[in-house]
């Protein structure tokens, strides 16, 4: 069993109620971010449009952040979820340096490395992770990426195999895919991130988790 | 999987070095791998599901997120009596609840650890047909609203001497309170006269609910229920009433072929906003189009597949030139409008067709009175909206309109549109946008169909005021509560006779200007100078009105609002001016019954205080049943949070009219135990037993409920949503029933000797009084001539003093306003 | 980059969240200074007990003891910048040996172990013998423990300007500057060493330079060519970009000043000149090291 991930690009709204889905189910401290959803506004007006791409750990099949660690705090278990370990962790955040994908934060409380874990707690308990419940659109798809029978097997085929992935070339194999991705959702380099990119304030970089 | 694991521990070993010996995981693997194998719980699950079956929602374990952070259940194993250190394993009991972070009332449910009593999270309830199991941000958001530490927990009071807005509390008792409050309200309502009926408001920002609070001020006899409408959506409201005399558009999303978004509404924010911004994907997914006009580019604008940036204020414009094309280009659906529109009316208008040649919008007269001369009029009139006009008003480029016009043409009946914020909200004028797309709609005959736009009121369940059957002196569904025959000048003063909602933002104005009160005093009328209650209700002016300074003043003159309360969880501006801030709760805290017009079908959600449901299914019991949710919170660590139903029926039983004297006590007495309020239980069995035969028919013949009680009850309790009537589509075309000398329409009874029968048109009509009054007419009135009102839509608004439904085109000077869609009966 | 371009693809992040800033700071920069001393001067201590027995006797003990000092510099650094310093003792007890971090901390253990060997041999035994048998181990075991550095860069998969070959090269190039420039400043108090000998060293340290900035102007030139990410991450030490002066400031003192100061030493066969040289790489080359840390932290990753 290989736990895979679909958001099919062409539903999501950015509403961010994945977001706080996973913000709740698995108490993601203030001001870090296991999943997030990004805008990427495309165009000149009047031929503007507006993308959203929800990005989280893409729990790669080739995990640079796994081999890095230093103690196996990050470590693969039997469905293909990279999984973390605070216990373990002695925040060097190799995996931080390692992650081609920006997924893994040092989280403020425990001062250890922390990432989505496509709520692995709730997968052994049989249950979809939360942002998939949460979502409104249903842009989030879920399952056996090695059982061609599944949910996410057959939304691949629907769309003849056309997934992307992020930064392909790095050679992480990840088990994240998008439906209707593109340069400007998936690729960090083709958009502009202007100094304050938020809306409503001028941060645009925090702290690391804190102290040493 | 015992075997798996060890298998799995014994491959990690082999590749680590010597210190594996010194390794924990040696010696306690054998335990670690028992505690997994003996649980449910596996990494390798055989399926995933979005929630548990309901036959578990009593106790559902499930692993805590937090803790499997210290590296799950291969490196932990389960937490269990033999293996202490492994990863916590939530005792869940599922209560469905409500979300109340908007007007929605999307399926919430609440998922307690019994073992901490403590609500870990919220997620959605899939019982919920329309918001099937999903939520927005805001709705898993109420979990830390449950648990903010900046919340109240008990009723406080402004202490004794100190003055409004210093910000001196005290902590005060519930008893307290009640004991203030009620002497307040009963003394005031006890002196009988027509001002009395006018001095004790309720005054509502958010409902959340579906006319228990209502029905609550009917029974104390006053015309003082104020709302914030007209500084949010009588805008969006207006245009409704005006074609329908209903509240608001009901669009079908799921099966429209155009999603025509009115501003960001519905696929970005917005009243209803997850489950129509869910129904639109489905939409969209099997090829529906969104177009979206908004000045801004919001997210759905971001999305669309066409957005048209229309200057703000112009969107009329763009309307107006789609009618025009469609009057030009014979796209018009003739049998449609000639069935439904109420062109007869017009066209026998003489008056009022030589207005329209006199202001030069027609050159003559039509020559007969037909439907063709009609529909050669409507083309004459609307010629001047061309593509040139409305490039020029809207400076949207040539090319977008006309893409949208070939859009709206291609969807034939399914478009789906709402008219409610952007250029409707608080804009002078912006009711006219409203007014024109129904225009467009209605000529596409979009009204009603699958995928097309209808009706708020043929798709909502309003019962929560109706469970009039549990007490001793409603009567069942409030047939005996005594009409009200007043009528308050503070929330609709006589100079607007046409307001669809009440004035509520000029109140502070209007107890404030003496010469305005004088004016009316004097000729007649009653005019109260000040409020001996007021009561707001998830509203806070000072911030949100026009004006708030004035607000401010108001509030800190005893003299003008003797005694003032906030039912509120938490703190705001206007709380703080004050005398009681009584604390009820939010989504998971209360009782509701709250429905809205999401789909084309009738469901609603119960609201519920979760963790009394939780404690009450443990096997506790309140030592005082009509304050269960009040003992339920401080037994669950909340504090004092209680909740308006229980609050409202104590007060008009024990505290407003302890003696019965007003006539009020009965009305809200228990008839299963005379004396004492009625109960939840009472109160919503009747209240949804009564009003909803299918539910009814469900609970009372399902096993698990059919020997209790409240079967009714407890089978929402359990559910906490039901859906009455599915594929609610075209009902203008269903026939009124009649039954002995009453027809029946829409759950209205009209006595046949008070309706008309026109049999041109052909039309029933009915002079329609509400549970307020209809024979007060203020003096302006007296000039306007009598109107006529359509029967299928008359509707217990508070906004419908009947007499000022608006018909075709009398008085109201745009050119535009020219017809009006009515639903009426062929005659056979 | 694409989204410059044209109208129709000009693309702009309008709300996101807050990325991390950098990371691995100052601290790791000590941390690999450091250990290039560490390192480096062992090698050059290699070097001489082999073409000068007699004049770099008695560098056997003080360059032990400095190796030493700096290795324990190198390894406090490493602790320190720990979000979790106390449970370093992980890397023993849950080793993961993929991770070039695990085997660097092990193989560095060892290293001092190797060092405490060495002191031992030279203060307290005074057996020079043994103390040259440890050396060439410790001399060997030194080149991984410099490259180790090497292998973590390139395991960062997010960072495309930490190439696994350049990085080793540079990793020892910094041990023979750093260590070349430390035993000629250690000169100034043993005072033993020949003009020869010193010259060697001169031109070691000269030669390690110039290797070095090549490398880096290589880089700066023609990586763009290869890689987006490459042209983003070069674009802060580029014009307009914030570590552009710093950079510079790095480049020349830790490479062209120490090259012409020892072509200048070798001309006028002074030996003072060599040590300015050496200053001035010791200095420059934690300005270059940190400057190549940071700036592939500052792009964002997603």
């Amino acid at each position: 069993m290989k736990l895979g991930f679909l958001v099919d690009l062409h539903l999501c709204m950015g509403c961010k109620g994945c977001e706080i889905a996973c913000k709740v189910e698995n108490e993601v401290p203030l001001s870090t971010w296991r999943l997030r959803v990004k805008y990427v506004d495309v165009g000149t007006f009047p031929e503007t449009k507006r993308t959203f791409t929800p990005l989280r750990c893409n729990h790669c099949e080739n995990a640079p952040c796994e081999r890095i660690c230093p103690v196996s705090a990050l470590h693969y278990i039997e469905n293909g979820i990279v999984n973390i370990d605070k216990e373990r962790c002695i925040g060097c955040a190799g995996c931080v340096m390692a992650c081609p994908y920006g997924a893994i934060y040092i989280d403020p409380e425990t001062q250890t490395a922390d990432k989505c874990t496509y709520c692995a707690h709730r997968v052994a308990s049989s249950m979809m992770p939360a942002c998939v419940v949460a979502c409104p659109v249903q842009a989030n798809i879920f399952g056996d990426i090695e059982d061609p029978t599944s949910n996410i097997s057959k939304y691949i085929m629907d769309h003849n195999g056309n997934v992307q992935v992020r930064k392909p070339e790095k050679g992480t194999n990840p088990h994240h895919y998008y439906v209707g991705g593109g340069n400007v959702t998936l690729n960090p380099l083709a958009s502009f991130r202007v100094e304050g990119h938020s809306l409503f304030n001028k941060l645009t970089h925090l702290p690391v988790g804190g102290h040493h | 999987m015992y075997l798996e694991s060890r298998r799995t521990f014994l491959k990690g070993a082999a590749f680590t070095v010597a210190g594996a010996a010194i390794a924990k995981g040696v010696f306690t693997t054998d335990a670690i791998a028992e505690s997994v194998s003996e649980s449910k719980f596996t990494n390798t699950p055989d399926s995933l599901s979005f929630y548990p079956p309901l036959d578990q929602w009593e106790d559902f374990k499930e692993l805590d997120g937090d803790d499997w952070k210290r590296g799950g259940i291969a490196r932990k194993g389960v937490q269990s009596a033999e293996n202490p250190d492994g990863i916590y394993v939530n005792d869940f009991a599922i209560v469905p609840t409500a979300c109340s972070n908007c007007e929605a009332s999307c399926g919430l449910t609440a998922w307690i650890d019994k073992k901490t009593f403590t609500v870990k999270k919220y997620m959605g309830n899939p019982l919920h047909p329309g918001s099937r199991g999903r939520n927005c941000a805001k709705g898993y958001a109420a979990q830390s609203q449950m648990y903010d530490p900046d919340r109240l927990a008990f009723p406080i009071k402004r202490a004794a001497g100190s003055k409004r807005g210093e910000g001196k509390w005290v902590r005060t008792t519930w008893d307290e309170a009640m004991t203030t409050i009620g002497k307040k309200m009963g003394d005031t309502l006890r002196v009988g006269d027509e001002l009395s009926k006018k001095s004790v408001m309720f005054h509502v920002g958010r409902p959340n609910e579906n006319g228990f609070t209502g029905k609550f001020w009917e029974t104390l006899n006053t015309d003082a229920f104020n709302s914030h409408t007209n500084i949010c959506s009588s805008g969006g409201r207006t245009p409704t009433i005006m074609w329908a005399n209903d509240d608001r558009t009901s669009p079908d999303w799921a099966n429209a072929k155009l999603v025509f978004l009115n501003s960001s509404h519905a696929a970005d924010a917005g009243h209803y906003f997850q489950q129509s911004a869910s129904f639109i994907a489905d939409a969209r997914k099997k090829g529906a189009k969104l177009v979206v006009m908004d000045p801004r580019m919001s997210n759905s604008a971001g999305m669309a597949d066409l957005w048209i940036a229309a200057w703000p204020g112009t969107e009329a414009a763009i309307y107006l030139y789609l009618v025009n094309r469609m009057l030009q280009e014979n796209q018009v659906n003739k049998p449609f409008v000639k069935k439904w529109f109420n062109w007869e009316v017009m066209m026998d208008n003489k008056d009022y067709l030589n207005f329209m040649v006199k202001k030069g919008y027609i050159k003559a007269l039509p020559e007969s009175n037909t439907f063709d001369a009609y529909m050669e009029m409507l083309k004459e009139l609307y010629t001047p909206y061309t593509l040139e006009y409305a490039v020029k008003e809207t400076h949207v480029p040539a090319y977008k309109l006309e893409q949208l016009y070939e859009m709206f043409i291609w969807a034939d009946t399914s478009i789906a549109s709402y008219f409610w914020r952007a250029t409707a909200a608080g804009n002078r004028g912006g009711w006219v946008s409203g007014r024109t797309g129904y225009l467009a709609l209605g000529l596409r005959g979009a009204i009603g169909p699958k995928g097309g736009t209808f009706f708020h009121h043929w798709h909502v369940i309003s019962v929560a005021g109706k469970g009039g059957a549990a007490t001793v002196g409603q009567g069942k569904r409030g047939a005996n509560v005594p009409k009200v025959d007043v009528w308050n000048e503070l929330t609709w003063p006589p100079e607007w006779p046409l307001s669809n909602y009440e004035m509520s933002y000029l109140l502070p104005h209007l107890l404030t200007d003496t010469e305005w009160q004088q004016k009316w005093i004097k000729r007649g009328l009653n005019v109260p100078t000040k409020l001996a209650v007021w009561i707001p209700r998830m509203y806070n002016p000072v911030w949100i009105n026009p004006d708030g300074f004035r607000w401010l003043e108001v509030l800190k003159d005893e003299s003008k609002m003797e005694l003032t309360f906030n039912l509120s969880p938490t703190w705001s501006e206007t709380n703080w001016h004050v005398d009681y801030v009584l604390p009820v709760g939010l989504a998971g805290e209360r009782h509701d019954q709250h429905s809205e017009a999401t789909m084309p079908a009738r469901w609603t959600s119960f609201r519920q205080p979760v963790m009394r449901v939780a404690l009450e299914k443990a096997g506790w019991k309140p030592k005082n049943p009509n304050r269960a949710t009040l003992e339920a919170h401080i037994k669950a660590g909340l504090g004092e949070v209680w909740e308006e139903n229980e609050f409202w029926f104590d007060m008009g039983v024990n505290y407003i009219d302890p003696d019965g004297s007003l006539g009020i006590k009965k009305m809200w007495e228990s008839k299963k135990n005379p004396g004492k309020p009625v109960t939840i239980s009472e109160w919503y069995d009747a209240a949804f037993g009564d009003n909803l035969p299918n539910l009814k028919s469900t609970a009372t013949s399902d096993p698990r409920y059919k020997n209790a009680e409240f079967p009714v009850y407890e089978y929402m309790r359990d559910h906490g949503a039901w859906m009455e009537e599915n594929h609610i589509y075209s009902p203008q075309e269903r026939e009124i029933k009649e039954v002995g000398d009453k027809y029946i329409s829409h759950g209205h009874e009209y006595d046949k000797h008070h309706v008309e029968i026109d049999k041109r048109k052909p039309m029933h009509t009915a002079m329609h009084g509400n549970t307020q009054t209809v024979k007060y007419l203020s003096v302006s009135r007296s000039t306007v001539r009598r109107w006529r009102v359509s029967q299928l839509w008359i509707k217990n608004l508070t906004s419908s003093r009947s007499g000022l439904r608006l018909m075709s085109g009398n008085g109201l000077s745009m050119r535009f306003l020219s017809t009006l869609v009515m639903m009426k009966r062929r005659k056979r | 980059m694409v989204h410059e371009s044209i109208a129709a693809t000009n693309a702009v992040v309008t709300l996101d969240v807050a990325l991390p800033g950098i990371v691995w700071g100052w601290i790791i920069t000590m941390n690999m200074w450091a250990k290039s001393i560490g390192t480096g001067v062992i090698f050059m201590l290699f070097y001489l007990l082999k073409k000068y027995p007699t004049e770099s006797a008695s560098f056997r003990f003080p360059v032990a003891l400095v190796s030493f000092v700096f290795i324990n510099i190198f390894l406090l650094f490493t602790v320190i910048d720990l979000h979790q310093m106390f449970r370093f003792w992980h890397i023993f007890f849950h080793p993961h040996l993929t991770s070039a971090i695990t085997v660097g901390a092990w193989m560095a253990t060892l290293f001092v172990g190797l060092l405490l060997l060495l002191l031992f041999t030279s203060f307290i035994k005074k057996d020079d013998a043994q103390f040259d048998k440890v050396l060439l181990w410790t001399t060997i075991l030194a080149i991984p423990v410099t490259l180790y550095t090497a292998g973590l860069m390139a395991q960062a998969t997010a960072r495309e300007l930490w190439q696994m070959p350049t990085e080793s090269v540079q990793m020892i190039l910094a041990a023979t500057l750093s260590g070349s420039a430390t035993l000629l400043l250690m000169d100034t108090f043993v005072n033993k060493l020949s003009y020869e000998a010193k010259r060697d060293l001169g031109i070691i340290l000269a030669f390690s330079a110039l290797a070095a900035f090549i490398l880096y102007m290589a880089e700066l030139v023609f990586g763009p060519m290869k890689a987006e990410e490459v042209i983003a991450t070069l674009a802060y030490v580029k014009s307009g970009g914030e570590y552009q002066t710093m950079f510079w400031i790095g480049q020349v003192t830790a490479f062209i000043v120490p090259f012409v100061l020892v072509l200048l030493s070798i001309v006028n066969r002074s030996s003072n000149i060599l040590k300015l040289a050496a200053v001035f790489a010791i200095g420059g080359l934690w300005v270059v090291k940190h400057v190549w840390l940071v700036i592939p932290q500052l792009l964002s990753m997603s």
